[in-house]
């Protein structure tokens, strides 16, 4: 499930382009000085080495390769902490700060602080080397400008700890948000699973089912044979998928259409059911139990209200990098004191833990009826029928 | 002892009457919704109703409401009741549970028959009609998209959206639509109540639907007047107007 979210995730060195070529002006300004800056003590050092000879001069040029090993690491340090940054949300008021334009999604944040206190640490090191060597140098025989050098390498150094020390407690904070998150995720989806059970054995729908196929017993032992399969397909589903997060959309059509056979039998002429599935989307991994809750609302809006029963239309298309499942019915349409039920209010919940910003879920009147979309990023189930699919 | 039998499922009415059959109770006709139970109960005048509450547009409570005289005993059929229905026992009314059973359904149409022999009380007041829908859908009331109004003898299905307003006329309850105004079987107390949130009662005989109110000018008193899509005006007085100021908000 993670794994397959980190195949479409960009790559580090992406985030990491990106994040230098958004950075702000002054942060940019700042880098410009301290690179001119260390410009500057490298001449210093380089003045400074042709007055030393022997075994001075080697740990001044020791010195040199490691503090500017050290910089350039402290460099990388701070740009993948920036990076790191939690992106922006869409419409968040951010102050001053200009939202980064970087979407470093999870995969790649919890990468980057995991880098963080190893680069940050190999900074310190170099950079502790680097002084270590300068003082050497300054036992050799001492100059002022080496002692210039030693307090920036021992600033730089300073620099270099606060970003392992700051590091370290945000990849804290960040596993302690993720475990939290993980938590809450599980407890929605028993919810969810719950409110499923609820639905699907609503006593409702439990009890017409078995009348109907009391009544189907003897005017249609088939049908009544048909209905008896595809109730103990739902209530299988229903249980199977305990603690599953996800599914796929084939696994989940066929939970809605064993659904739907009920209702159908019970309904007969009145209700019309439609499938339009994009090829290829058979292995895409949508939230379990998503489409079911659509399916319920489109039915109590296109058949529960109209006498002449309805017609509702499932599909799944691909659009871009997006899954868009959608539930249409030709019912009453949308009235403007339209409250969600729970069934749709909780799939929105569990949308917005699963993917954040990236799903919506969205209720549109449509000339006839109402259509209910829900879009989820695309994502395949590992496997290697769906790896070729791509 | 005759009995209609009203369900909206094709599959559930044929079981009915095979075991009706079986019972050797005679079956006096089928009908597949509300509208239908309606006019086939003053075609056909059954002893008997066997009729299912939930059904699309009217459903069993708003047929049971509307009986035409003399009125049928009603049997209720509900894909789940709860220990509240037992509060019912005692009524004009008698409850199945679906999947209808051959025992309950003989103790049911006993029932029946012996409150037919006594000529008991047929009679099924909204007032208790309210409370069975309250203890069957826990406390929320149930939402309707049809109203039914006079038509001849007998009833038509209104959907509410259409409704501009319900007029109170000397007693009488009228639904005014674009197509002109029809009776109902309603107090305006009644329906207010039951269709809380889009209609607002704009004066002691207006129940206005919000979505229909054209204009508000206020008369400088503190009072309104309200125009409405169809051109009508009504009065709002300084008591309801804060009341209707909010609710169009």
């Amino acid at each position: 499930m993670e794994g397959s979210a980190e195949s479409r995730s960009p790559k580090v060195t992406d985030v990491l382009l990106a994040t230098l070529r958004h950075l702000p002006s002054e942060t940019r300004r700042g880098i410009r000085y301290v690179l001119i800056a260390y410009a500057g003590v490298l001449l210093l050092q380089v003045w400074d080495s042709r007055n030393s000879t022997g075994a001075s001069g080697v740990a001044e040029f020791a010195s040199v390769i490691l503090g500017t090993a050290g910089f350039l690491l402290l460099g990388l340090a701070h740009v993948l902490r920036r990076a790191g940054e939690p992106a922006a949300r869409p419409g968040a008021s951010e102050g001053q700060h200009r939202p980064l334009r970087v979407e470093a999604d999870p995969p790649a944040v919890r990468q980057i602080l995991m880098a963080l206190p190893v680069v940050g640490t190999s900074a310190s090191i170099l950079l502790s080397s680097a002084v270590a060597f300068l003082l050497a140098r300054v036992w050799l025989g001492s100059s002022t400008a080496v002692l210039v050098i030693a307090a920036v390498y021992v600033t730089a150094l300073a620099a270099a700890v606060k970003v392992v020390r700051d590091a370290t407690s945000r990849l804290y904070t960040h596993a302690q948000e993720q475990a939290i998150r993980a938590a809450r995720m599980q407890a929605q989806l028993t919810d969810a699973r719950l409110a499923a059970l609820q639905a699907q054995m609503h006593p409702h729908f439990l009890f017409n089912a078995l009348n109907t196929v009391a009544s189907l017993a003897r005017s249609n032992p088939a049908a009544a044979e048909q209905t008896v399969e595809n109730l103990s397909e739902v209530l299988r589903t229903t249980l199977d998928r305990s603690h599953q997060l996800r599914a796929t959309l084939e696994a989940e059509i066929a939970f809605v259409r064993a659904y739907l056979e009920v209702e159908c039998q019970r309904f007969g002429s009145r209700l019309h059911v439609g499938y339009d599935i994009g090829r290829g989307l058979n292995a895409a991994s949508v939230p379990s139990f998503s489409l079911q809750p659509l399916v319920e609302n489109a039915l109590k809006h296109g058949l529960g209200f109209r006498r002449e029963g309805g017609a509702i239309r499932i599909s799944a298309q691909r659009e871009g990098d997006r899954l868009v499942l959608a539930v249409e019915d030709d019912g009453e349409g949308f009235d403007a004191r339209y409250t969600e039920g729970t069934g749709l209010g909780n799939l929105r919940a569990r949308l917005d833990g699963m993917y954040g910003a990236a799903a919506s879920l969205n209720i549109t009147g449509v000339a006839t009826g109402s259509r209910v979309t829900i879009a989820v990023p695309l994502d395949f189930e590992e496997s290697h029928d769906a790896r070729a699919d791509r | 002892m005759r009995v209609l039998i009203v369900d909206d499922e094709p599959a559930a009415r044929d079981r009915l009457r095979t075991l009706l059959d079986e019972l050797d109770v005679e079956v006096a006709g089928e009908a597949e919704d509300g509208v239908d139970a309606l006019a086939k109960a003053r075609a056909l005048q059954p002893d008997v109703m066997l009729l299912d509450i939930s059904m699309p547009e009217v459903d069993g409570f708003e047929v049971a409401r509307h009986l035409p005289e003399p009125r049928a005993l009603i049997i209720f059929q509900t894909a789940f009741g709860n220990h509240a229905l037992g509060a019912f026992d005692h009524e004009a009314v008698d409850f199945v549970l679906k999947p209808v059973t051959r025992a309950r359904l003989q103790q049911a149409l006993e029932r029946a028959r012996r409150r037919l022999d006594e000529r008991a009380s047929r009679d099924v007041s909204p007032a208790l009609l309210a409370r069975i829908e309250a203890a069957l859908g826990q406390g929320r009331p149930a939402r309707r998209s049809r109203i039914l109004v006079r038509q001849g003898a007998g009833h038509r299905a209104v959907p509410i959206r259409e409704v501009i307003r319900f007029v109170a006329d000397d007693r009488l309850v009228y639904a005014c639509t674009p197509a002109g105004r029809s009776m109902t079987d309603y107090t305006l107390n009644e329906l207010e109540t039951r269709l809380a949130g889009g209609f607002i009662r704009a004066s002691r005989g207006d129940l206005v639907q919000v979505d229909r109110i054209d204009r508000l000018v206020s008369n400088g008193d503190g009072s309104c007047t309200l125009t409405l899509t169809d051109g009508a005006t009504v009065h709002v007085s300084r008591r309801r107007s804060a009341d209707v100021r909010r609710s169009l908000q």
